[in-house]
């Protein structure tokens, strides 16, 4: 809402509103927010108002006129290059020596070889409007000569609030005017409330018309009053100015008042042309079924169960609350008016609004709550308005129709437990003195407690003790409690397994980063065509009212959101990456949402950075798979990799029922297991998906179910004594067909391990010139040792020919010699 | 006679070191004249052995003359080894140089996404408040995100968020306060937590993401106060920012009551006015206030003995404002070029 501090200063004569800053100030202390102040009017000194007496072409430019302007004291030759310039207009004249607020110099100069000695200003070169056709037309009751601040009224700073949701009542002048006069309190300073002067004549109201209410819930109170004999004209350019500044465009002198009591006093207002009301009477209620109105902006509306419906004896001619109907809108001949002012119920007047998304001035007051003793007080100043500035006579006597008065409330306020809540002692005179100020009315006092009655602009939103305390320390300022820090008793109550959680997350992210992996975060939404393109259709949770095609599904899998990052990145010639995302999954599970934590991570390229002395490595799949399992190492779990089976696949939790084999590459990719759980895969991207998405270099991927691996056993072992004795080593050679898995020959070793064997690593893998073209060699180094004894070289031998007997068990393993 | 082999076996000895030390494997001549001289059958031993023969009157001046020329011998042989080791050196010293003034060969390190150092640094402060994490999930039911948080429907606060459903029912919760809902549902005062996360909002633009993220702090207890809670967020925000200037603004918000925003000074112009600020000062970065004895009702909490406060971060705000980001969609975008900056 905008608020001109020389409209509100009306309301508030006795206090200093000069400094706009200083109101804007105090006004966001307490609570409403200024978001903005303009000044109107700076810049603008030298500028006065001008006639144009005469106008003629200029004999060498097609665009440009010569004028002479009557600027009172002298007359100009200004030459001005705007089509709409012509004799006997008032327009904004900047003489010579001003500087307008765009910077412009005003210097007396030569146009084209013709005088000008000042010029003739547009909205835009005024700094009133941003921008604007041809120069300014002022009206025509401008005086000549006048200072156009002046004239314009523009002496004047607007200050633009922004209200949250519980201040209805600060939608109007008079509300803002209460704050003001509270927060700025001062002795004796009064509100003025807008005068009220009515010279009613005889013939009373209720002769022409009578109110019924159906239905006393959805609207508690309706008045009515009538003024005849009205001239519909232009309003005066006061009343213009005003409501322009408040962003609302005028229309009439009859429309223009109801939105300037609206404005004024907060309550929204309508008008019905008299003699468009049949049958004497105004009905007022609820909506059938497929009911059909055509409200005043032309279009047709079909109403469902429950909207209010203002109606005469035959027909609806106003959505109540929200606009009124076409048919009984105010035209050039209506003479004699009903006013109505009215209190709906703010549920009713929203689920209408919202229903045919119709928001207007009045539907969001309504629903924000207005004042129910205010609605006549409006009624009366709108019809005095009409009487003084349309010439109208107002008829004996208000309707009012109020079946179900409001009950006045009273609250108890105990100071101490104000002092409980915010920390600081207030006095009981210092709480009633602020409450008054506001409007409140203290019935009571004693040192434990008051009774105060609440206002009945304020009974939407204080309604208990509690808002009683914020009224008082809002007003009184937050800057008077002192900070402090909580003492209080020692908290026992934590959730345990989300703070492991949160540090099994942590430790999970920090390693992938020591591993040179960064992260990334997409939005949660992935599109129903990218899922497909990766098999994937089950489950998914689609939203009601997503913000686009591409944004309408919750994504079941990091993977596919990922693989667009890469792509992205990738068109940016960024072709090595790794990238990992830990976050939430989900999937529909019946009627509820399966949420998961899933750390999935996609590397390609080459393995970065890069250093002059080695040959560049593109990234593999064992490049992942290490990683991985440092990774699930360093969280202490025991890893082990196993062929991930259609079986295993649907067996890993959160992927039950999606395709995960579809985008995976058919040969590379295996199932990871902690303590005997599967808790993901780890793989290559099949290329038929790269092909899709357009990405040419080969993808790897790994995928772990985080909150799976949350339940699996951490496996931290104690201290284990370090051995005093020496460590033998010993490398064989395995001779194998090239097709056979070497994690064959790793699991013969692993079963058949001798106890003095400490470890064995792969050290080589030999494809070459020196042994069998079908063959693979593969070099395994193995330590023995003992933490009792020195070995003896027979010793190792014997378990090493054991193990050896063993491994050629099969015939398709050979120790090379 | 003696004398006159002595004088020529020191002389063959210079002699031969000085040929040595012009070779290449001077170390290993060098051993062998050592060997030659010095050795069981070396020319100097077998001297000694001689004089060992002669008689009584003879030995010791014999003895005398043979060990002062071994001496000398040994003498010079010595400090050949040792010019011939540093010479060995040298020459090693030489072949090994590097050109050191090519760049060294780095560890490949890897980032954490800025929003996730941010909430990191956020929770740290608040720990040390004794706030301990929880987490609730992205979909909620229209109760907790709103009903019990005193967001009634077809109520206009309803407005102040704009949802994302999936059901009648269920939505992607607009803020991480219903988390506040079911921490107290689960447990008795006091209690101190924190809750971040994803929360999601109908909006699009260079300052608004569909999904956000969001740090919900509560403290509840016997005696908690609105002087606490300023104490509690103002000690966040020095450190945090490094600003201290702060300004509680009364506020409205349906879970709490009073309700306040916290500004801080404007950390770029320090309260002159800018840009950034828009001229006010002044940076909006939270909103708080103590916890409505309604929200305690609904969680049957006895609002008269139990009292405390709520507040609520956006990261990507202060994230954007401490790090100069213009347009929160980068944050989702990632462009390595990006996420690299943020080491």
């Amino acid at each position: 809402m905008i608020i001109s501090l020389r409209w509100l200063s009306q309301f508030l004569p006795h206090f200093d509103l000069t400094k706009a800053e200083d109101v804007a100030h105090k006004l966001t202390m307490g609570g409403i927010e200024v978001e903005a102040i303009s000044k109107l009017g700076e810049g603008l000194n030298g500028v006065v108002v001008g006639e144009v007496i005469s106008k003629k072409k200029h004999p060498d430019a097609d665009k440009l006129s010569l004028c002479v302007v009557n600027i009172g004291k002298e007359k100009l030759s200004v030459v001005c290059g705007a089509a709409n310039v012509r004799d006997g207009l008032k327009v904004p004249v900047a003489v010579v020596g001003t500087e307008l607020p765009n910077g412009l110099k005003i210097k007396s100069s030569k146009i084209r070889g013709e005088i000008s000695e000042g010029m003739i200003c547009s909205e835009s070169e005024l700094g009133l409007t941003g921008t604007s056709l041809g120069i300014m037309e002022l009206p025509e009751e401008s005086k000549v000569g006048v200072a156009l601040t002046e004239a314009l009224d523009l002496k004047d700073s607007l200050l633009e609030v922004a209200l949250t949701p519980n201040r209805g009542d600060c939608l109007s002048y008079l509300g803002i005017a209460r704050e003001v006069a509270a927060v700025c309190r001062r002795e004796g300073a009064k509100l003025v409330p807008p005068a009220i002067g009515l010279h009613e004549i005889s013939q009373p109201t209720s002769q022409f018309m009578r109110v019924e209410i159906e239905d006393p819930e959805a609207c508690p109170r309706y008045t009515a009053r009538i003024v005849g004999n009205l001239k519909v004209a232009p309003s005066p350019f006061w009343l213009r100015t005003r409501l322009e500044r408040n962003g609302i465009r005028p229309i009439n002198n009859i429309v223009d008042i109801t939105n300037y009591v609206m404005l004024e006093m907060g309550q929204p207002l309508h008008v019905f042309d008299l003699k468009t009301i049949e049958g004497g009477v105004i009905r007022v209620r609820l909506s059938k079924e497929g009911e059909k109105i055509v409200t005043l902006d032309k279009k047709d509306r079909r109403l469902d169960k429950g909207d209010i419906l203002i109606c005469d004896a035959q027909r609806p001619i106003a959505l109540g609350g929200v606009m009124g109907c076409e048919d009984s809108e105010i035209s050039a001949d209506t003479s004699d008016v009903l006013i109505e002012s009215a209190f709906f119920h703010p549920t009713k007047i929203r689920l209408t609004s919202r229903r045919l998304n119709l928001i207007s001035e009045s539907s969001y007051r309504f629903e924000r709550g207005v004042d129910p003793e205010n609605v006549i007080k409006a009624l009366h100043r709108a019809a005095c308005l009409m009487q003084d500035i349309c010439g109208g006579r107002v008829l004996n006597g208000a309707l009012d129709s109020y079946p179900k008065p409001f009950k006045k409330i009273v609250i108890g306020f105990r100071p101490e437990r104000a002092k409980r809540i915010l920390g600081a002692e207030i006095s009981p005179e210092e709480s009633g003195e602020i409450l008054s100020s506001l409007g409140f009315h203290v019935k009571s006092a004693t040192q434990d407690i008051l009774q105060v009655e609440i206002p009945s602009w304020r009974l939407n939103d204080v309604t208990r003790e509690v808002d009683l305390i914020e009224e008082i320390a809002r007003i009184r300022g937050y800057e008077s409690v002192p900070s402090s820090l909580p003492g209080g008793r020692f908290v026992e109550n934590i959730l345990p397994p989300e703070d492991a959680l949160f540090k099994l997350k942590a430790d999970l992210s920090d390693m992938l980063v020591k591993f040179g992996w960064r992260e990334a975060i997409n939005l949660s939404f992935v599109s129903p065509q990218l899922l497909k393109s990766f098999h994937i259709s089950d489950r998914l949770v689609t939203l009601l009212n997503p913000l686009g095609e591409e944004f309408s599904i919750l994504r079941p899998t990091l993977i596919p959101s990922l693989l667009g990052s890469v792509r992205k990145n990738i068109a940016q010639q960024n072709m090595d990456l790794r990238l990992f995302e830990l976050r939430t999954v989900f999937q529909s599970k019946g009627k509820s949402i399966d949420e998961r934590y899933h750390l999935s991570a996609v590397a390609t390229g080459e393995s970065s950075p890069k250093f002059w002395g080695d040959k560049a490595k593109e990234i593999t799949f064992y490049d992942l798979k290490g990683d991985l399992e440092a990774l699930l190492k360093g969280v202490n779990r025991c890893v082990d990799f196993r062929p991930l089976t259609a079986q295993v696949r649907a067996a890993i939790p959160a992927k039950a029922g999606i395709c995960v084999p579809l985008y995976l590459h058919p040969h590379n990719n295996q199932a990871v297991y902690v303590s005997n759980i599967s808790i993901g895969w780890v793989g290559e991207i099949h290329p038929d998906i790269l092909d899709k998405l357009e990405i040419e270099q080969r993808v790897f991927a790994f995928d772990i179910d985080v909150s799976r691996l949350l339940e699996t056993e951490s496996t931290k072992d104690l201290f284990k004594s370090i051995s005093r004795y020496p460590v033998i080593s010993r490398d064989i050679a395995v001779l194998m067909p090239r097709e056979t898995e070497v994690g064959k020959l790793i699991e013969i070793i692993s079963n058949n391990k001798p106890s003095i064997l400490i470890h064995f690593d792969l050290f080589d893998v030999y494809l070459g010139e020196q042994i069998p073209k079908d063959k693979k060699s593969v070099a395994i180094n193995l330590n023995f040792g003992s933490s009792d004894k020195t070995l003896k070289d027979e010793e190792v031998d014997q378990a090493l020919n054991k193990l050896i007997a063993s491994i050629q068990k099969s015939d398709t393993f050979k120790i090379r010699e | 006679m003696i004398r006159e082999t002595l004088e020529k076996l020191s002389k063959e000895a210079a002699e031969q070191i000085n040929e040595a030390l012009a070779k290449e494997n001077a170390l290993e001549m060098l051993e062998r004249i050592r060997v030659l001289y010095f050795g069981r059958k070396g020319k100097i031993t077998e001297l000694l052995k001689d004089v060992g023969k002669l008689s009584q009157a003879e030995r010791p001046e014999a003895g005398s003359l043979v060990n002062q020329v071994k001496k000398s011998i040994e003498a010079s042989l010595e400090s050949a080894i040792q010019g011939a080791k540093k010479r060995k050196r040298e020459s090693r010293l030489k072949s090994e140089r590097l050109d050191v003034t090519l760049p060294g060969k780095s560890p490949k390190i890897g980032s954490l996404h800025p929003l996730t150092q941010i909430e990191r640094d956020i929770s740290a402060i608040f720990a040390r408040f004794g706030f301990s994490v929880v987490r609730g999930p992205e979909v909620e039911t229209d109760w907790y995100n709103f009903e019990s948080l005193n967001i009634p429907k077809d109520h206009p606060s309803r407005d102040m968020q704009d949802t994302i459903y999936i059901s009648n029912d269920l939505l992607l919760r607009t803020h991480t306060s219903p988390v506040q809902i079911r921490v107290m549902q689960q447990v008795k005062p006091p209690l101190r937590i924190l809750c971040p996360g994803a929360v999601y909002r109908h909006d699009f633009d260079a300052s608004h993401s569909p999904m956000f993220h969001q740090i919900e702090g509560l403290l509840v207890d016997e005696e908690v106060t609105f002087g606490d809670l300023k104490g509690v967020l103002g000690f966040f925000a020095r450190e945090f920012f490094h600003e201290s200037k702060v300004r509680f603004r009364p506020s409205f918000f349906p879970f709490t009551e009073p309700s306040a925003e916290m500004d801080i000074q404007c950390f770029i112009c320090h309260g002159k006015g800018c840009v950034v600020c828009k001229q006010s000062g002044w940076m909006e970065i939270l909103g708080c206030g103590m916890v409505d004895p309604s929200v305690f009702k609904h969680v049957g909490y006895d609002a008269e003995r139990y009292q405390g406060f709520a507040f609520g971060i956006g990261i990507e705000r202060p994230a954007m404002l401490k790090l100069g980001i213009p347009d929160i969609r980068l944050f989702f975008d990632n462009d390595v070029r990006f996420l690299r900056q943020f080491q």
